[in-house]
């Protein structure tokens, strides 16, 4: 905490960077590249993460063919397909704060991350609506199902995939939003150079995995 | 500050980095929107399931391919992450290919649904459960 309290303003404009390892001293590139495979590979382990219930839906979908295809024409299309459009847009947003904070355009970077942010609040409260409407149909899973309008064995396997499968992608959207914020401010405070932008870099590589989970289930869950 | 980095003598590292044009995010960004209204409109097209499964999946490949490639800038990035990124994909398709067989290749039967089976007396089901002998009629 010492270390952070005492940095100052480089004569370039930008707040100086936390102390780097001293394994790492002389060597930034190196550092740079250590920071980057670490987050690398925390990516591939949620890709893991989420390939077990890609994995469960195709299970079940080859067990409840035709309630799966009920429940997917009861999902709503414009609802989903406005979702995917957020969150494409989002991930431009936030890859163009990327390309900003690079250059030590710390303001630009700041508003484009806040836009992102805006746009996973928006994709939030699309999610809502749409369970908040499988909550008041009965579209749920298990014993709490009471949807009438399934009527092929296997539709409360439907809604276990989906509200799991959408439910761990909204935590990792509010998680990515919180990342998000978190790097705004300190773009806010000037923090980010041409030396020093990994912590835009890592907050926008787990936003765009967010965005890469949904390029999947969209079309799983809402088209076929 | 002992150790001040001289102005004059660039960082190799970051000098090899190149910062790509900013038109290539939105020519990347058009391609994605692009991509989600074709499989929309695939979707629509009267298919077979396994037809509309295969086309959805290609077209969310392509889309990752370019989120990876673009936006995660893994094109130009050290090979260690290209090979983190590529095994994961890798053991996740493998899981993916191994379970799909397994449930694509199974006998109806031993399904954890069974479904009627139009051509088949339906009575054989009930044969199959194991049932207490009857007491001797008196």
């Amino acid at each position: 905490m010492e270390a952070s309290s005492a940095r100052v303003m480089t004569a370039e404009g930008f707040l100086s960077p936390p102390p780097t390892p001293h394994h790492y001293e002389g060597n930034p590139g190196a550092h740079r590249h250590a920071v980057r495979f670490g987050m690398w590979l925390f990516l591939a382990t949620e890709i893991l993460l989420f390939a077990g219930l890609f994995c469960g839906y195709f299970v079940f979908r080859a067990d409840f063919p035709e309630a799966f295809d009920q429940a997917a024409r009861h999902l709503s299309l414009a609802l989903g397909t406005t979702n995917t459009f957020l969150l494409l847009t989002s991930s431009l947003t936030v890859a163009l704060a990327h390309h900003n904070a690079e250059q030590g355009k710390n303001r630009n970077a700041f508003w484009l991350l806040m836009v992102s942010v805006a746009m996973g609040g928006g994709f939030l409260c699309i999610k809502a609506i749409e369970y908040s409407d499988k909550f008041r149909e009965g579209a749920l899973p298990g014993r709490f199902f009471s949807y009438s309008e399934i009527t092929a064995p296997g539709g409360p396997m439907f809604y276990v995939v989906y509200f799991f499968a959408t439910g761990l992608h909204a935590l990792h959207v509010i998680v990515g939003m919180s990342l998000l914020t978190w790097v705004a401010v300190r773009c806010w405070r000037k923090e980010f150079s041409p030396t020093h932008y990994g912590p835009v870099e890592n907050a926008g590589l787990y936003w765009h995995l967010v965005d890469l989970v949904w390029i999947f289930l969209y079309p799983l869950l809402y088209l076929v | 500050m002992a150790n001040h980095s001289t102005s004059a003598a660039p960082a190799p590292a970051h000098a090899a980095h190149q910062h790509p044009s900013i038109w290539r995010y939105f020519i990347v960004w058009g391609s994605l929107l692009a991509l989600t209204l074709t499989t929309f409109g695939v979707s629509q097209i009267p298919m077979s399931g396994h037809a509309h499964l295969g086309a959805a999946i290609f077209i969310a490949c392509v889309k990752v391919f370019l989120v990876a490639c673009f936006f995660m800038h893994l094109w130009g990035s050290e090979g260690t992450n290209k090979l983190v990124f590529g095994v994961s994909f890798f053991f996740v398709a493998t899981m993916l290919f191994f379970v799909l067989a397994d449930v694509a290749t199974r006998f109806t039967l031993s399904n954890s649904y069974i479904r009627p089976l139009p051509q088949v007396d339906q009575s054989i089901l009930k044969l199959q459960r194991p049932t207490a002998p009857e007491a001797p009629a008196k």
